[in-house]
């Protein structure tokens, strides 16, 4: 290594770095450290969600229980769904896209850095602001989906449902922001040759599910935000039938969103297999351009397979064939995917590590969910199973197995980056055996319980009903998933101190997030990379002949823009650096959307907070970066 | 009296046309969908362990057709099996919806079925005097009589839904939609609220008894009537008592001049099989212990605090025994 080259490192680290200690705690803007903190606040918020399941299992585990009073029982649910969606599922996968897509991409930070870091804040004290209420003794009790008019004030005087909806602000403006930056960064800081052809699936798939987004959140925006938090506030009655408005308005509106945010869930997890598949079986992925269609083919076709949450409010046939066609006709892009996935397995040589556990355990349960969710499309028998435990284990089949179990081999596979370190693989195969063990004993029984008529959301039942038995499987093997969860959380922790030091590229994987160090530097790279294929790091030819960018300048923070579809390098465009004023922002934010639920002060109030801040961290700076 | 525990409450025992028809169609897409989670883990463990050769080139144009010719098949008989799937369903949906109207007929037992906070109004219609006739909680049908429901809530959505009968329903406020249900076979079926509603959702059974056309008539015949005038003075008192504390503003024993209408009518409350919803059985030991502490097997609903204390109690419990 020249003297030379030495120098520029230093440069960078110094131009991209964080400033030291608490200060750069409120201040940073490095995308790694923001995607770490979504990732890492999500998976709190995964303990919390996962610590009221536990205690609402161990209440059915056994009939007339007296564990937890009605009023509690229906607090923990609706804050255990309303955690798992808005502040585990979409956080943590978005978080991973804020790490991840720079990396892969070929550039030193997201073009928004400060939204990013302003994003992160709202969303921590949004999630701080639910539990809260919850231990204040005043959770939201009409249900993560806080159907009208239950969720209005006649049926739910107490501030329970005004926290709910604006958790949902909190949340909206968090991820809105996320979006924007990604879909921003990912069509315009591609690495120089990078066209749309040659981007890695997880970026597609996160860009797929940034639109997604921006569509859904919008619509649950004016559903939460505005009709119902005024419904509440300032009495507009949007959903008040007696005054012309209508309660299944809003079930429209909530499902408008709530069946697309399935799949926002779900999209990133498939981009993570893509990449998980290709690296364990040693082969770049089979039918790259059928699966990037498929992505945007779900994408699109979940925005319009909303009514099957609502067949029973009762509508005209021919509407409702309409919506089983579209539920049917969604699952084909993913089944092109899964095809794909196991054509590729099939050619390659697959290596039995860690993270391709738990991909195999994604096919055994999300394949079953995925048809559990065909028999939910049909119109009668929908109506027999709808509200029931089936749907619970149907939809946990579909989340856990769907998301999460690749999102858990996605966090160990990516750990050695995010660390620097390798997770335990002895550690990695016990959690993933009691996760797999917990995920089938908790949620298999389900189904059978609702076959046999358990309703969802009831805080107890009679021991004459017959479902003793199955229940207490199920609480058992919750706790058994529990162990499994305690077991990767604290394999994450330990392995960061203990684990085995990892090197640039230990599974030889192909895509650029492995060219760099590990943990990689402020900058990223020591010089951005050009691209000349979609496998970058199985290009024959070692690293030392990878092309790179010149012209940089090392001592400024900018980045090179290039074309939307070719990735032609266009321009250089300056970047800003730390600020504390994002943080002061959110903080006006959140005084004011806390206060809102009093009064509607709060909106003066929370411009007046927040505006001052935003126009500070918005200030162009001599220099142009802004 | 039957066992309340005998209430039927599953997809997978039918005893109406329309949920046999359901259960057809669901074990059909029960069925196919275990054949194809199988086949596809079969191919994925097959994909992983068979012996592959040593030297196997990365881009074989042979991988690649092979490849592209197995995820092509296998996603024609996706499609195929959807595009079936599809069909049957939408013939087994055509079938209920015309069986719907095709039985619209004077033999037609017509009820208002109205949902409240956690409870079940049910008013029979009829055409001659008393022209209605209510009763809570407990509804009885003719076997094999179609029976229209009219569904109606008076505060937040709730869900009919009898598994042996038929699918769901759901009690909208502000709208009234019909829903035709008939049993075939005699028994008592569970119809517990299926829309989340509140504290006490859990607790909003109700029960569908289904018995032969005679002992309907008979049931139906008494139920009609005014509650019976008390035989003794212990009964006498409880009536007073009834009629003394805060009971009829919110309950209706017909006949007594009480006449709240926000809580389940009592004038027959003797002959029903559950307390409070589906909350208890309907024993003397349970239902002083709701008069007594009415937030107690069932917190949260709405009965309040009384003073029915002391030897008013048995001589309360006494008069609504006679209540048959």
């Amino acid at each position: 290594m020249t003297g030379l080259a030495t120098a520029e490192r230093d440069a960078l680290a110094r131009t991209w770095g964080t400033p030291r200690g608490i200060a750069g705690f409120f201040t940073t803007v490095d995308h790694k450290r923001i995607g770490l903190r979504f990732i890492g606040t999500a998976l709190c918020f995964l303990a919390l969600g996962g610590a009221l399941a536990l205690m609402m299992r161990t209440q059915l585990a056994r009939p007339d229980n007296h564990l937890l009073s009605p009023q509690l029982y229906n607090q923990f649910f609706t804050t255990h769904g309303t955690t798992m969606m808005f502040l585990f599922a979409v956080p943590v996968m978005m978080g991973l896209g804020i790490y991840l897509v720079p990396l892969m991409i070929g550039t030193r930070n997201v073009v928004f850095p400060r939204l990013v870091a302003y994003a992160y804040w709202v969303y921590l004290f949004g999630g701080i602001f639910l539990y809260s209420g919850l231990l204040l003794g005043n959770g939201p009790p009409a249900g993560w989906f806080s159907y009208t008019p239950l969720s209005e004030t006649p049926f739910d005087p107490t501030k329970g449902s005004d926290i709910w909806a604006q958790m949902i602000t909190f949340t909206e403006i968090a991820m809105l922001g996320v979006a924007v930056t990604l879909i921003i960064t990912i069509l315009k800081q591609r690495a120089p040759g990078m066209s749309l052809n040659r981007m890695p699936l997880f970026v597609w798939s996160i860009l797929v599910t940034s639109f997604m987004v921006v569509f859904a959140m919008t619509t649950i925006a004016v559903a939460s935000t505005l009709f119902l938090a005024a419904d509440r506030l300032i009495n507009t009655r949007f959903f008040v039938q007696q005054s012309g408005g209508d309660p299944v308005l809003w079930q429209h509106l909530f499902w408008m969103f709530g069946h697309p945010e399935v799949y926002i869930i779900f999209l990133p997890a498939t981009g993570i297999i893509s990449h998980l598949v290709a690296t364990f079986s040693r082969r770049p992925v089979f039918g790259y351009t059928a699966i990037v269609f498929s992505t945007i083919a779900t994408g699109i076709i979940s925005f319009g397979v909303w009514v099957h949450h609502m067949f029973a409010v009762g509508m005209p046939e021919l509407g409702l064939s309409f919506f089983t066609a579209s539920s049917l006709i969604v699952t084909i892009p993913t089944a092109i995917q899964l095809f794909c996935w196991i054509a590729t397995l099939w050619s390659g040589r697959p290596q039995w590590r860690v993270p391709l556990l738990f991909i195999l355990g994604f096919f055994f349960i999300l394949v079953r969910g995925g048809l559990t969710g065909v028999m939910l499309a049909s119109v009668p028998v929908d109506l027999q199973l709808h509200d029931t435990f089936f749907v619970v284990g149907h939809l946990h089949d579909v989340l856990i197995g769907g998301a999460v179990f690749p999102l858990l081999g996605g966090l160990i596979y990516w750990y050695p980056k995010f660390s620097g370190r390798m997770a335990s693989e002895t550690a990695g195969k016990w959690a993933f055996a009691l996760i797999f063990i917990g995920q089938n004993l908790t949620f298999f029984p389900m189904h059978i319980l609702g076959l046999h008529g358990m309703p969802r959301r009831t805080y107890t039942y009679l021991a004459s009903t017959g479902w003793g038995g199955l229940n207490f499987l199920e609480t058992i093997g919750a706790y058994i998933l529990a162990a499994g969860v305690l077991v990767t959380v604290a394999n994450l922790i330990l392995s960061a101190f203990y684990g085995r030091s990892a090197g640039n590229d230990p599974w030889a994987a192909d895509t650029l997030e492995w060219a760099t160090m590990s943990p990689p530097p402020p900058g990223n790279f020591a010089a951005l990379p050009v691209v000349e294929s979609r496998d970058p790091l199985w290009d024959p030819g070692g690293s030392e002949e990878r092309p790179i960018v010149v012209g940089l300048p090392p001592d400024r923070r900018e980045v090179l823009f290039t074309s939307a579809l070719d990735a032609i390098p266009v321009r250089r465009i300056p970047l800003p650096g730390p600020t504390i004023w994002t943080f002061f922002c959110a903080v006006g934010t959140a005084i004011g959307l806390v206060m809102l639920i009093f009064t509607p002060w709060g909106l003066v109030v929370g411009t007046a907070l927040a505006i001052p801040p935003l126009i500070i961290w918005a200030w162009p700076k001599a220099g142009g970066s802004a | 009296m039957q066992s309340p525990a005998a209430a039927a409450h599953s997809v997978l025992t039918p005893a109406s046309p329309h949920a046999v028809a359901i259960a057809h169609l669901a074990r059909l897409f029960f069925s196919l969908g275990a054949l194809v989670w199988l086949a596809v883990l079969a191919f994925l463990a097959w994909s992983l362990l068979r012996s592959r050769g040593l030297n196997q080139p990365t881009e074989d144009t042979h991988v690649v057709r092979r490849q592209t010719g197995a995820v092509g098949a296998a996603l024609a008989l996706t499609t195929i099996l959807l595009l079936a799937l599809g069909f049957v369903d939408y013939r087994t949906g055509r079938g209920i919806e015309k069986a719907h109207a095709r039985v619209l007929s004077a033999d037609t037992v017509r009820v208002q079925l109205i949902g409240h906070q956690w409870w079940w109004e049910i008013r029979y219609q009829q055409a001659t005097w008393p022209f209605q006739v209510t009763t809570a909680n407990e509804l009885h049908i003719p076997l094999g009589r179609p029976v229209v429901l009219t569904l109606e809530s008076r505060d937040v959505i709730h869900s009919f839904w009898a598994p042996n009968l038929h699918g769901k329903s759901d009690l909208v406020p502000g709208y009234s939609s019909q829903f035709l249900v008939q049993a075939d076979t005699p028994g008592v079926y569970a119809a517990p609220c299926a829309e989340f509603c509140g504290t006490q959702h859990a607790k909003m059974m109700l029960l569908v008894v289904a018995q032969p056309p005679d002992s309907f008539a008979a049931w139906y015949a008494n139920e009609s009537r005014d509650a019976p005038a008390p035989r003794s003075d212990s009964t006498d008192r409880g009536r007073q008592v009834f009629l003394a504390a805060a009971c009829p503003f919110c309950h209706t024993i017909r006949g007594t001049g009480s006449g709240g209408t926000v809580a389940p009518d009592l004038t027959h409350i003797a002959g029903r099989r559950m307390l409070g919803a589906g909350a208890a059985f309907n024993t003397r030991t349970e239902l002083g212990g709701w008069i007594e502490n009415p937030q107690g097997m069932k917190p949260g609903n709405r009965m309040p605090a009384n003073l029915v204390r002391g030897s008013d109690l048995p001589a309360l419990l006494a008069y609504l025994a006679t209540l048959k």
